[in-house]
C-alpha cells in the first residue's frame, strides 16, 4: 500500500490523534496561562513569606525537564491512585504535567511585565487619589498585557510543541498515531515527516496569529 | 494511605544515575559545539547579501524551530535508515540535537551580528582587511561577547531536551529514573532524586557559566 493511501486509510486515527493534540495544548495553555498568571501576581506583589513556596515551584520548574516532569506525574499519578475505582486517563496527566509547565513559564512572564513598568506610574496613580485595583486594573494591567504576548506566543508554541512528549505516556496524539502506523507499514520516514509537517504548520500559525496579535494590540504601545 | 520512604534501592543505583546525568551535559556540550559551527555559517548567510542563502538559512531556522524535538528526533533514529542512514542510538540523537541547536544559535548570532555597528567594518575594509579577515576578527569576537549570556542559558535548555534521549533508550538520567520506577515501584524516590539531580544541575552548570561570563567579557 503506498504512503498517501495508508494515510486515508488511517484518517479515523490520524483526526482523532489530531484532536488529542489540540485538546492536549489548548487545555494546557489555557489552564497554565490562568495559573501562572495568579502566580506571577503572587511572585511581584506578595510579602517575603507568602512568595517564597511560589518562587521555589516556578525555579524548580524551570530547572527539570519537560518529561521528567511528565513521567513524575504520570507514574505518581498511576501510583497513588492504585487502590481506587478512580481512573486518571494518561491525557489528563499530561495536560497536569503540560499546564504546570506552562504556568511557571507564565509566571516569570508575568512577573516580568508587571515589574518592568516603572514605580513612578504607581505612585503617579496614587498621587491622584486611585486606589490599588483601580491602578491595576486602568494602569498596570494594560501594559502588562501588550509586552506579554509576545513571549507568551512562544510559551503557547512551545506548549504545542511539547504536547509530542504525550506520546511516551501512551495518548494517541499525532505522534504515536503515527508511530503505530510505522509499525503496521514498515516504513517511517513519509509518515513522521508528515506529522513534522503537521506541527511545522501548526507553530507557524501560531507565530503568525501571534504577529498580527502584536500589530493589532501595539499601538497602545505609543 | 502511608507511604515509606526507602532510598535504598535509589542508594544502589545512584552511579549509574550520575553516569546517565553526566552523559546528558556530555551530549549536551557536543551538541552546542556542533550547533555553534552550524549557527555561525546560517548566520552568516543569514546577514549575507545573497538572497537565496538568506532563505535557505530562514528555511533552516524555522524547520527546526517549529517541529517539535521528539518528532526530528523520531525522523532521525526511525526514518532515516529507510533511505539507508543508520546511525547507533546515541549518535542519531546528538546529530539531531546539533541540527536542533544550530538552528537555535543560527538565530542567537544573526541578533548578535546585527548589532555590531556598520562602522566597525567599515574600519576594518578601510585598512584593507579581506572579507573572511573582517568575519573572523572584527565580527566574531565582538559577537561571541555580546551573545555569551544567550549561549550559556542556551546550554541549559539543551542539557533539559537531553532527557528526550530516553525516548529512544539512551541510558541517560531519565532512562534510569523511569526504568527504577517502573520495576521498582519506588516512584517517589525514583522522580524526586532525578528532579533533584536535574534541578541542581542546571542551577550549577548556570553558576559557573556565570562566572567565565564575567571572565570573558572583561577579559
Amino acid at each position: 500500500m503506498n504512503f498517501v493511501d495508508s494515510l486515508f486509510t488511517a484518517k479515523g486515527a490520524l483526526l482523532t490523534g489530531f484532536l488529542n493534540t489540540i485538546v492536549a495544548s489548548f487545555f494546557s495553555i489555557v489552564i497554565g496561562t490562568i495559573v501562572g498568571i495568579l502566580i506571577g501576581f503572587v511572585i511581584t506583589y506578595g510579602n517575603k513569606y507568602v512568595k517564597m513556596p511560589f518562587r521555589l515551584f516556578v525555579d524548580m520548574m524551570r530547572g527539570i525537564p519537560g518529561l521528567v516532569t511528565l513521567f513524575a506525574v504520570y507514574y505518581l499519578v498511576g501510583f497513588l491512585l492504585q487502590g481506587f475505582s478512580i481512573r486518571m486517563t494518561p491525557l489528563a496527566s499530561g495536560i497536569v504535567a503540560l499546564s504546570t509547565l506552562a504556568s511557571a513559564n507564565v509566571a516569570e512572564l508575568a512577573r516580568g511585565a508587571l515589574q518592568s513598568i516603572p514605580k513612578g506610574q504607581i505612585e503617579a496613580g496614587k498621587a491622584i487619589g486611585l486606589r490599588f485595583n483601580q491602578i491595576f486594573v486602568n494602569i498596570l494591567i494594560p501594559q502588562a498585557v501588550v509586552q506579554m504576548i509576545p513571549p507568551w506566543i512562544n510559551t503557547a508554541s512551545e506548549v504545542v510543541k511539547g504536547s509530542t512528549l504525550l506520546a511516551l505516556v501512551g495518548v494517541s496524539e499525532l505522534l504515536l498515531t503515527a508511530h503505530q502506523m510505522v509499525a503496521t507499514s514498515g516504513r517511517a520516514l513519509p509518515y513522521y515527516m508528515f506529522i513534522g509537517f503537521i506541527f511545522f504548520s501548526l507553530n507557524t500559525s501560531i507565530q503568525y496569529l501571534g504577529g498580527f496579535l502584536e500589530k493589532k494590540i501595539g499601538f497602545q504601545k505609543r | 494511605m502511608t507511604y515509606f520512604f526507602n532510598f535504598e534501592v535509589i542508594r544502589n543505583n545512584i552511579g549509574l544515575m550520575l553516569g546517565g546525568l553526566g552523559l546528558g551535559l556530555c551530549i549536551a556540550a557536543v551538541s552546542l559545539f556542533f550547533g555553534i559551527i552550524l549557527g555561525l555559517f546560517a548566520a552568516f548567510a543569514a546577514v549575507s547579501s545573497n538572497p537565496a542563502l538568506g532563505r535557505l538559512s530562514s528555511g533552516y531556522t524555522a524547520l527546526f524551530r517549529n517541529t517539535p524535538l521528539l518528532v526530528l528526533i523520531f525522523i532521525a533514529y526511525f526514518g532515516l535508515p529507510d533511505v539507508g542512514v543508520i546511525m547507533e542510538k546515541t549518535t542519531s540523537f546528538i546529530f539531531t540535537l546539533s541540527l536542533y541547536a544550530g538552528a537555535y544559535m543560527s538565530d542567537v548570532f544573526r541578533a548578535g551580528l546585527q548589532a555590531i555597528p556598520r562602522g566597525v567594518i567599515e574600519a576594518g575594509q578601510a585598512i584593507g582587511l579581506t572579507r573572511f579577515q573582517i568575519r573572523w576578527s572584527i565580527q566574531m569576537p565582538i559577537m561571541f561577547r555580546n551573545v555569551l549570556p544567550s549561549m550559556s542559558n542556551f546550554l541549559i535548555s539543551l542539557f533539559k531536551d537531553t532527557s528526550l534521549a530516553a525516548s529512544i533508550t539512551v541510558h541517560e538520567l531519565t532512562y534510569f529514573a523511569r526504568k527504577l520506577s517502573v520495576e521498582t515501584f519506588r516512584v517517589f524516590e525514583a522522580w524526586l532524586t532525578a528532579a533533584v539531580l536535574y534541578v541542581v544541575t542546571c542551577y550549577l552548570v548556570a553558576y559557573l557559566l556565570r562566572k567565565l561570563e564575567r571572565k570573558l567579557s572583561f577579559g
